[in-house]
C-alpha cells in the first residue's frame, strides 16, 4: 500500500499552517518526519486522515482520494492516526479500548487481534481490567499502538510517540517499530527525537514552517545542515510553543 | 412508620419518571455535547400518543400505546437529528441552545394543531389502578410499575453501557471523539442512534407516566426544566449521576410538600444550590478539559 500527500495546504483560520506539503510512505519502510514545534508536524499528520481539513491537494491511498472524505474512511482503507499524548479511552478497561478498535474496522482482516497484542505486550495484558486513565505514560503508548494494530492497518501515522516516555521505553519503543515493519507495516513516525527515529528509519523529511526543506534517506537527512538548522536549536529552544500543534 | 413508607414510594414513583427522562439528557450531552432544549417535547409527544391511543376506553390499550409511543417519539429524534442537530454538533453552546429552542417552539405548535389546548387524562389499565398492602403501608400499583419501568431502563443501560461493543463505543464518544472515528468509527452514525435513544427515553417517560399527569401542552417545558436540574447536579454526561439526581430532587419536592407546601419548588433549587456550591460539575460529573 502507498499513502502519498500531495501540494497539501491547510490553514487555520488566516495562517497558513501546511504550504504545500508533499510526501509519501508504503508498506514495510518506516519514515520520519521531522521538524521543531509549530512547524506544522502533527497538522500534517491528521491533515492526512481528515481530522483537520485540509484547504486543496490530494492524500491518496493506493491512488484513491482521501480528502474530503469522513475521517473513519482513513483507517477503514488501512491508513491509521496515532495522536500523541494520552489519548486512550479514559473510562474503559484496557481490553475494552482494545476490544473496541478491533470491532471499528470490521473488514479488515489479519493477523491482529487483542489476545496477540496481549502477546507482544505483556504488561497490557497485565492491567487488563485497568481504566486506561489510570496507566503510566509508557503503558498507554503501548495501549494506543496496540489499539491501532489490533485494526489491522497497513500504514500507522504516529504523533511524538517518544514524547514523555521514559529513556527505557523509548529502547523499547524502537524494539515495537522493528516488529512492525518486519510485518510489512509502513510507519511515519512525527518526531522531534531526530536521534531516535534517525536510527530506525529509512528515510526521512524535514519540515520547517509548513514546508518540506529536504528529503532523503536516514544518514542524508542525518549528516544535512538543514537538520541542524531546524532541530539543532529547537531540541533546547523550549519558549517556542506556540500551541498550533494541538 | 407506614406513613413514613407511603412516602418514600411516592418519592421513588417521582424519581423514577425524572430519571427516564434525564438520562436521555445526559447521554446526548455526554456522547454528543449538545444541550437539547427540546428534550422535553419527546415527554410531551410521548404522553399525547399515549393519550391519543387509549382514548377513552378502559384503558386496556395503554400497554401497546406505550411501545408505540416510545417508537414514534424515537422515529421523531431521528428526524430531528438528521435534519436539525447534525448541524450544532461541534458548534457553540449559544447555537445549539437557539437551534434546539426552536424546535422546542416548533414542537410545541405542532403539538397544538394535532392535540389542541384543552388537557386529557389518560384511564389506567385495570390491572394497574389498585392498590397494594405491604406492612401495613397501602400504595398504588401504579406508583410501583413506574418504579418497575426506570429499574429496567437503569438495568438496561447498565447493559449497554457497562458490557456491549455499542455502549464502549458511547462512552469512548465522551471520553475522545476524534480518536473513535480516527479508529474508524463512524461517529456521526453513533450520534444519530444516541440522540434516538434520548428522544426514546423521554418518550418512554411521558408514555409511562401520562396515567398519572395532566397531559396538557406546557408540560414540555415543566419536565425539561426538572430534566436539567436532575443531570446537572448529577454530572452531565452520568448516568448513574442522574440516578442520584432524580432521587435528590424527587426528595426535596416530597419534603418541601412536607414540611412548608407553599414553598415546595424552593426546596428543590436548595438542594440544587447545595449540590452545585459542593460540586461544580455535579455529583459524578468531571470537569471539562
Amino acid at each position: 500500500m502507498k499513502l502519498e500527500i500531495k501540494e497539501l495546504h491547510t490553514y487555520y483560520g488566516a495562517s497558513h499552517i501546511l504550504q504545500g506539503v508533499s510526501l509519501s510512505i508504503s508498506s514495510g519502510e518506516v519514515v520520519v518526519l521531522l521538524g521543531r514545534n509549530g512547524a506544522g508536524k502533527t497538522t500534517l499528520l491528521r491533515s492526512s486522515v481528515g481530522l483537520t481539513k485540509a484547504n486543496s491537494g490530494s492524500v491518496l491511498v493506493d491512488g484513491a482520494e482521501l480528502r474530503g472524505s469522513p475521517v473513519h474512511r482513513a483507517p477503514r482503507l488501512g491508513v491509521i492516526f496515532v495522536p500523541s499524548g494520552r489519548r486512550t479511552f479514559e473510562s474503559l478497561t484496557v481490553w475494552e479500548n482494545l476490544q473496541l478498535a478491533a470491532t471499528s474496522c470490521p473488514r479488515r482482516t489479519g493477523s491482529w487481534n487483542p489476545e496477540r497484542v496481549f502477546e507482544v505486550f505483556p504488561k497490557l495484558a497485565q492491567l487488563a481490567k485497568r481504566r486506561a486513565g489510570v496507566l503510566s505514560g509508557g503503558e498507554q503508548q503501548m495501549l494506543k499502538i496496540g489499539r491501532a494494530l489490533v485494526a489491522n492497518p497497513e500504514i500507522l501515522l504516529l504523533d511524538e510517540p517518544t514524547e514523555g516516555l521514559a529513556p527505557v521505553v523509548v529502547g523499547e519503543l524502537g524494539d515495537w517499530i522493528n516488529l512492525l515493519r518486519q510485518e510489512r507495516l509502513g510507519i511515519l513516525l512525527a518526531e522531534q527525537n531526530a536521534l531516535f527515529s534517525l536510527e530506525h528509519a529509512d528515510r526521512g523529511y524535514i519540515l520547517e514552517k509548513g514546508r518540506i526543506s529536504l528529503q532523503g534517506s536516514a544518514e542524508e537527512v542525518w549528516v544535512s545542515q538543514e537538520l541542524q538548522s531546524a532541530l539543532g536549536i529547537a531540541a533546547r529552544d523550549t519558549n517556542d510553543s506556540q500551541g498550533e500543534e494541538k | 412508620m407506614a406513613r413514613l413508607l407511603i412516602e418514600l414510594i411516592g418519592t421513588l414513583s417521582a424519581a423514577s419518571t425524572l430519571f427516564v427522562v434525564a438520562t436521555g439528557l445526559t447521554l446526548v450531552f455526554g456522547a454528543m455535547r449538545v444541550i437539547n432544549l427540546s428534550h422535553g417535547s419527546f415527554y410531551m409527544y410521548g404522553a399525547f400518543i399515549v393519550s391519543t391511543l387509549v382514548g377513552t376506553s378502559t384503558g386496556a390499550r395503554y400497554w401497546w400505546a406505550i411501545a408505540v409511543a416510545a417508537l414514534a417519539v424515537a422515529l421523531l429524534g431521528t428526524l430531528l437529528d438528521l435534519t436539525v442537530v447534525r448541524f450544532t454538533v461541534n458548534r457553540d453552546p449559544l447555537t445549539q441552545l437557539l437551534a434546539t429552542f426552536a424546535v422546542f417552539l416548533i414542537l410545541a405548535d405542532l403539538g397544538q394543531h394535532i392535540w389542541g389546548t384543552g388537557f386529557r387524562a389518560v384511564p389506567l389499565a385495570s390491572t394497574l389502578s389498585g392498590r397494594i398492602t405491604i406492612a401495613s403501608a397501602t400504595f398504588p400499583i401504579f406508583d410501583l410499575f413506574v418504579i418497575g419501568v426506570a429499574a429496567v431502563v437503569g438495568i438496561g443501560l447498565w447493559l449497554l453501557l457497562g458490557h456491549s461493543v455499542i455502549g464502549w463505543r458511547i462512552r469512548a464518544a465522551v471520553d475522545d471523539p476524534e480518536v473513535l472515528q480516527a479508529g474508524g468509527v463512524n461517529l456521526r452514525r453513533l450520534q444519530t442512534g444516541v440522540f434516538t435513544l434520548g428522544a426514546f427515553l423521554a418518550g418512554l417517560g411521558g408514555a409511562v407516566i401520562a396515567p398519572q399527569i395532566v397531559v396538557a401542552p406546557g408540560i414540555d417545558e415543566s419536565i425539561i426544566v426538572s430534566a436539567f436540574l436532575v443531570a446537572v447536579i448529577g454530572g452531565l454526561g452520568s448516568v448513574l449521576g442522574t440516578a442520584v439526581g432524580a432521587l435528590i430532587i424527587a426528595l426535596a419536592e416530597t419534603v418541601g410538600a412536607l414540611v412548608a407546601p407553599t414553598w415546595a419548588s424552593t426546596f428543590t433549587y436548595i438542594a440544587v444550590i447545595l449540590v452545585l456550591a459542593l460540586r461544580p460539575w455535579g455529583l459524578f460529573g468531571v470537569a471539562e478539559r
